[in-house]
């Protein structure tokens, strides 16, 4: 049989059955012969009536009737929120689409800009009507460019050293 | 001896009702809200010591619970689930608040130094006990007061709600062994103010 000293840990798991079956049972048996430990086991069960006991008076005079219709009616405001927040969220991915499609437009529409001068037209046809132009672009050597511009009124030179292109304006031009 | 956890085990009512609810169905939370209303008010008032304090958090524990709702996940009862919202709208409370009205159940009744002897008392011939039981009662709401949150819903929900170390661990999401620890120390302080009266 256990001895006080083993079932002074276990007397509050015992009356909270939170022991093993055969555990309960020792301690049950060494309660049942020791007046000190069962003195104890009556403490604790003396507390938990005295609590059960409050509650259950606190808890009889409540009024709960009002809990449900309280309730429902945050539920409503609840479902009506969700129901705001899907539609904002709806806006909000159709206004992205629209901002973003635009911007999409835009970039398409620069691009084509920007490709216009490098257009080259393909060959010609063999009854003399030019062919359909092709669209391919065609990036021409910075020198072409280079050599486009110069010649004028201004003058194109490069630094061999640097690599640098200068570019010399006649003073009666600048002045103009 | 103990009251039975068992009568808390997981419903299959419970989680069909929840599953229910989630589609839309108002009538099963309602069915879930009045199955354990009655239970989250005995802790809130335990814990807040205040009628009108425990109906707010009743109300504003199941608002959370069907605001939540998607988010449960069923891992845990839906009791358990329901008592750490209880609980921890309690403790937001108390740190809200940090007033206390003296046990008694209401701020009136505590006042009401004359607590009227029923017939029933009478017919049983038991004044003495009434007013034995009323002792115990101002002494327990005393004890209880001086308690901290955590202490107090530790026992509130072992000694009333009757939950198991393992539940009680999953409500106040801390390990079993704190809930143990916890629950020792209420016990003595309340067996301390009890002591010479039973």
């Amino acid at each position: 049989m256990m001895s006080c000293t083993d079932v002074a840990g276990l007397l509050e798991p015992f009356v909270d059955s939170e022991l093993t079956p055969a555990t309960l049972l020792d301690v049950a048996r060494h309660a049942g012969h020791c007046r000190s430990c069962e003195a104890q086991v009556a403490d604790l069960l003396g507390v938990r009536e005295a609590l059960v006991t409050g509650s259950e008076r606190a808890v009889a005079g409540l009024d709960l009737s009002g809990v449900w219709p309280h309730v429902a009616r945050e539920m409503d405001r609840v479902d009506a929120q969700a129901a705001w927040r899907a539609r904002s969220e709806g806006r909000r991915v159709s206004r992205r689409l629209v901002v973003w499609g635009s911007v999409a437009a835009i970039a398409a529409g620069a691009m084509l800009m920007m490709r216009g001068p490098f257009l080259t037209t393909g060959p010609v046809a063999g009854d003399g009507a030019p062919a359909a132009p092709t669209r391919v672009a065609k990036r021409l050597p910075n020198s072409v460019y280079i050599d486009r511009l110069a010649g004028k009124d201004i003058a194109l030179r490069r630094e061999p050293k640097s690599g640098t292109t200068m570019i010399w304006v006649h003073h009666e031009v600048q002045n103009r | 001896m103990s009251r039975q956890t068992d009568q808390h085990a997981v419903s299959p009512g419970d989680g069909e009702l929840v599953l229910r609810a989630r589609q839309g169905d108002r009538q099963a939370f309602r069915e879930l809200v009045e199955r354990y209303q009655r239970k989250v008010a005995a802790l809130a008032v335990g814990m807040l010591r205040n009628r009108e304090d425990a109906l707010d958090v009743v109300q504003d524990t199941f608002t959370k619970a069907y605001q939540s709702l998607d988010r449960f996940k069923g891992d845990s009862s839906f009791y358990t689930w329901v008592y750490r919202i209880a609980v921890n709208l309690c403790i937001d409370h108390q740190r809200r608040e940090a007033r206390y009205v003296p046990l008694g159940v209401d701020a009136d009744e505590a006042n009401d130094e004359t607590v009227p002897v029923t017939s029933d008392d009478l017919e049983r011939n038991e004044p003495f006990e009434h007013a034995r039981s009323q002792e115990i009662g101002a002494r327990l709401a005393n004890a209880i007061e001086e308690l901290t949150p955590d202490h107090r819903a530790v026992i509130l929900l072992r000694e009333v709600d009757g939950l198991s170390y393992e539940e009680i661990s999953q409500v106040l999401e801390c390990p079993k062994g704190t809930v143990m620890s916890r629950l020792h120390y209420a016990r003595r302080q309340l067996q301390a103010r009890l002591r010479g009266l039973r």
